[in-house]
């Protein structure tokens, strides 16, 4: 038996020698992506394969003139540092990482030597991946998903006129979540309408927080915070027993109940991404690249909630939605 | 894999090195199972990377890392001492206590340190060596420096104090050993050293994010007993240097799993190959050990 | 002088498996006196002595070293005057440490640790020269872990340590019980040498009434949580077991059957 351990640990031995002398090997006039994400989610996949796509459907075809390599951190910070340095090790033409801990390790360990694309990352200012959302010169760029707060607010606003409080649940713990509600609270206060929040550290904590805002608020708005979404069908019970209009961020929570949303989808924002990398990969400087933020929206609307919720909707917007659920 | 690849697992190595010290001082030393490290390290983070964007000079954001992570153990072992609960469960107490605190001191879920001075800075201008020579050469000088402290410590009267408190309480407290203190003493400075771990690591790796601190008594625990297996632990001084080894040799694993891409293994696999490659690090030298015992035992037979 | 006067204690009182284990125990040990202390299975010697090394909190009652009220100190805090050996060779050592280690702990019985290393160059020397003492050659082995050592040379290492420093009283915790008679008639002689050459306060509780008359100058009895008989001087001098016996049960009215006590 013990003979089969060291043929085990001779192999291992050789393979670590072998894995050491040969180094991701390129082929000659074709170019390298390394993409890592921190975690594998559905959202975080579906970006990584708009970025594919569009690279496929602009000719540049995996194992003929395009080296790909994903890693995934695994939800570990540490794993996500080693990652980047491997990559960097591996002089790649661009390196794609998505969400904010994976961006920050991999801008960290390139030092400006090696094209960044971000993707997923909420507010890329206050990551310190750049210095601002214009071209500011450096290596690195990318797409936010940063909500297009505005719209989700002007949504409200035109379903509900005489609305002057919205409530907001959110994870206090969630970057993304608490960048999205202050920024939120922001452009509202700004047209007027005062924000209400209720903190949620968990999923099994939403349906206090929602309940906690019944008779506070004339409508309530739930951004993509993973926490909260997660128990979604909390909310919609709320709103619906209190008669209190739900809007989401996220098309997906309107078949779970929101009376309606105006969402994108995370491989929309791939696809805009694989096109940043499509430039960069043509020889343009990513540090010349605007950051973008979400370009496509969805309207989603649900009437039989919304009903429930105490809310018609005219003519005019359910024209405009692109998917209707009774 | 490359240069930066390797010296990124000595780098991350070390590092981890400075938790596995701090979890060898409460798991090993004390027999104490202390959770609060999950905290501490996030919690180390934090506090320096609030400070240095708050303009304090990153040298002395350490200082208050490690005064941060060392209260932090000191709640833990106080809860135990004084109040009775169960060390296990006091730590755990802790360290979800911390997820709110550390929340507390950036404000935000994660606070950003790209483009700011750290420690590592002046030492880049200093040596003429690319950033990811640097980065583990100023890593090495520092565990250095606690192997030499903690060894120093735990070979004093107050640090076999504490070694006998873990070993024998019954015995040690018949010596005239307070053995509540030497706890206090102890889980406080465990927690210190991966707070002091945190803080380099938030300067290293650009930011300090609530999540940092998930799974990192797993990370540690690893590192100790990988070191065991591999290296001697005769003495106590060899035992501390064993983990440093442990923790170097745990992320040289994972840098080789993660160009495990070219005999078929993907992304996902990442965990478990690593986990393989622990195995058989671990099993190889027990196979050694039993060959050259086979041998010898057949040569009597005859 | 040690005093223990009026001690109680009673393990889990109002239920119903309470234990009257120490039913006002009165007992002075005059300085470096050697006494032994006998008594069946829950007779509470053990309770006793643990009373005396602050490991059991008396419930009534006070123990006096030298006038000093020690009654509600910790074990810590009343260990520069106990010196005590345990019964487990196991629970008295450390055995992961080295018996330099062990050594250099108990020499800080009593005294204020610092930061100084705890093995130094003349410690060991000083240890070399009372572990030599015991002839088992582990003078040569001082960096040796405590747990290679057999049960009677870690007793016999025990005893070393506890004599280190001094101390207002030795407790001996029936320390030959978990040896062989070879391993344990080594380990007695060795307690008569050290406590005779330091004419030690010792108190010795033992299973064996032989041993019990063998050693000290003062036997006392122990039953149902008191002192049933107290002998020494010429009254004791001569005295065999049976004589004991026949002592107690006048005294008491009824015999012993703890076969432990009467045969070994």
């Amino acid at each position: 038996m013990f003979n089969k351990k060291i043929l085990g640990a001779f192999a291992t031995a050789a393979y670590i020698g072998v894995s050491a002398l040969f180094p991701a090997v390129a082929q000659a006039d074709s170019k390298t992506v390394k993409i890592t994400a921190i975690v594998e989610h559905p959202a975080l996949d579906a970006v990584r394969k708009g970025v594919k796509d569009v690279l496929g459907e602009n000719g540049y075809k995996v194992g003929e003139n395009l080296n790909w390599e994903f890693q995934s951190a695994q939800g570990d910070v540490g794993i996500a540092g080693q990652i980047a340095k491997k990559f960097v090790g591996e002089n790649p033409d661009v390196i794609v990482a998505i969400a904010t801990p994976s961006a920050q390790a991999a801008v960290a360990s390139a030092r400006g030597t090696i094209p960044i694309v971000f993707s997923a990352v909420t507010d890329p200012v206050a990551a310190k991946l750049v210095k601002s959302w214009k071209a500011s010169g450096g290596s690195v760029t990318g797409v936010s998903d940063m909500l297009p707060l505005e719209k989700h607010l002007q949504l409200i606003t035109d379903a509900l006129p005489n609305a002057k409080t919205i409530g907001v649940p959110y994870n206090p713990g969630e970057t993304n979540a608490v960048v999205l509600v202050e920024n939120f609270k922001k452009i509202a206060e700004s047209k007027g309408i005062n924000v209400v929040t209720a903190s949620a550290p968990s999923s099994g904590d939403v349906l206090m927080a929602v309940r906690s805002l019944v008779g506070k608020v004339d409508a309530i708005y739930v951004t993509t915070d993973n926490t909260i979404v997660s128990a979604f069908e909390s909310v919609v019970k709320v709103g619906i027993d209190a008669q209190i209009p739900v809007f989401a961020g996220d098309t997906g929570s309107v078949e779970r109940g929101a009376a309606a949303a105006l969402g994108f989808d995370y491989y929309d924002i791939g696809r805009q991404t694989g096109q940043v990398v499509l430039d960069v990969l043509n020889g343009k400087t990513a540090g010349d690249i605007d950051v973008q933020g979400v370009e496509k929206t969805n309207l989603h609307i649900n009437l039989g909630t919304a009903k429930q919720m105490g809310l018609t909707f005219d003519e005019q917007m359910v024209k405009k939605a692109a998917k209707v659920v009774e | 894999m490359s240069l930066i690849a390797f010296l990124g697992a000595i780098e991350t190595g070390l590092l981890f090195g400075i938790v596995a010290l701090g979890v060898f001082i409460s798991f090993r030393v004390l027999d104490f199972p202390d959770l609060t490290v999950d905290g501490s390290l996030p919690m180390g983070a934090a506090t320096s990377a609030t400070l240095i964007v708050a303009g304090v000079n990153p040298f002395l954001s350490l200082l208050g890392a490690i005064i941060a992570g060392a209260l932090a153990g000191l709640v833990t072992a106080w809860l135990n001492v004084r109040l009775g609960i169960l060390h296990l469960l006091a730590s755990i107490l802790t360290m979800i206590a911390l997820y709110s605190v550390n929340l507390r001191i950036m404000g935000k879920p994660n606070q950003a340190l790209l483009g700011e001075e750290t420690v590592f800075t002046p030492f880049e201008k200093l040596i003429d060596l690319p950033y990811y020579w640097v980065t583990p050469i100023v890593l090495f000088a520092v565990i250095v420096i606690l192997l030499v402290l903690l060894n120093l410590f735990l070979s004093s009267e107050t640090g076999l104090g504490m070694r006998a408190t873990g070993v024998n309480g019954r015995m040690a407290a018949a010596q005239g050993i307070n053995t509540g203190k030497m706890k206090l003493v102890g889980i406080a400075l465990s927690n210190a050293m991966v707070a002091l771990a945190g803080a380099l690591f938030a300067q290293i790796q650009g930011g300090a994010d609530i999540t940092m601190g998930v799974g990192v008594i797993v990370v540690g625990l690893a590192a100790v007993i990988l070191g065991e297996a591999t290296f001697s632990t005769r003495t106590i001084i060899l035992a501390t240097i064993g983990c440093v080894v442990g923790s170097i040799l745990y992320r040289v694993v994972v840098a080789v799993a993660l160009n495990a891409d070219f005999i078929g293994l993907q992304a996902q696999d990442l965990k478990l190959v690593t986990a393989v490659l622990v195995v058989l690090a671990m099993t190889l030298p027990g196979a050694r050990q039993k060959w050259a015992k086979r041998k010898s035992v057949k040569g009597a037979g005859q | 002088m040690i005093e223990a006067k009026d001690i109680q204690v009673v393990f889990n009182p109002g239920t119903a498996i309470e234990n009257k284990a120490l039913r006002g125990m009165n007992l002075q040990i005059p300085e470096s006196q050697f006494v032994t202390v006998i008594g069946s299975n829950g007779a509470g010697k053990s309770t006793f002595l643990n009373v005396l090394a602050g490991e059991i909190k008396a419930d009534a009652g006070s123990v006096k070293i030298d006038e000093q009220d020690v009654t509600n100190w910790s074990t810590a805090r009343r260990s520069g005057l106990v010196a005590r050996v345990f019964q487990d060779p196991m629970a008295g050592t450390c055995e992961s440490l080295t018996i330099e280690e062990n050594l250099a702990l108990a020499s800080g019985r009593g005294q204020k640790r610092g930061f100084s290393h705890a093995v130094t160059a003349e410690r060991r020397d000083l240890f070399r020269e009372k572990i030599s003492v015991l002839g088992l050659g582990l003078e040569n082995r001082l960096e040796d872990k405590m747990g290679l050592l057999s049960g009677g040379q870690r007793q016999a290492v025990s005893l070393v340590m506890a004599t280190l420093n001094p101390m207002k009283i030795l407790l001996l915790d029936e320390h030959t019980a978990a040896l062989d008679p070879k391993t344990a008639a080594f380990v007695l002689e060795l307690t008569e040498k050290l406590v005779n050459e330091g004419q030690l306060t010792t108190m010795m509780v033992t299973h064996s009434m032989r041993q019990a008359l063998d050693h000290g100058q003062r036997t006392v009895m122990l039953h149902e949580g008191r002192v049933v008989l107290d002998v020494e001087g010429d009254q004791r001098k001569n005295m065999k077991v049976e004589d004991l016996l026949h002592m107690f049960e006048k005294v008491r009215g009824e015999e012993i059957d703890d076969d432990k006590l009467l045969l070994s």
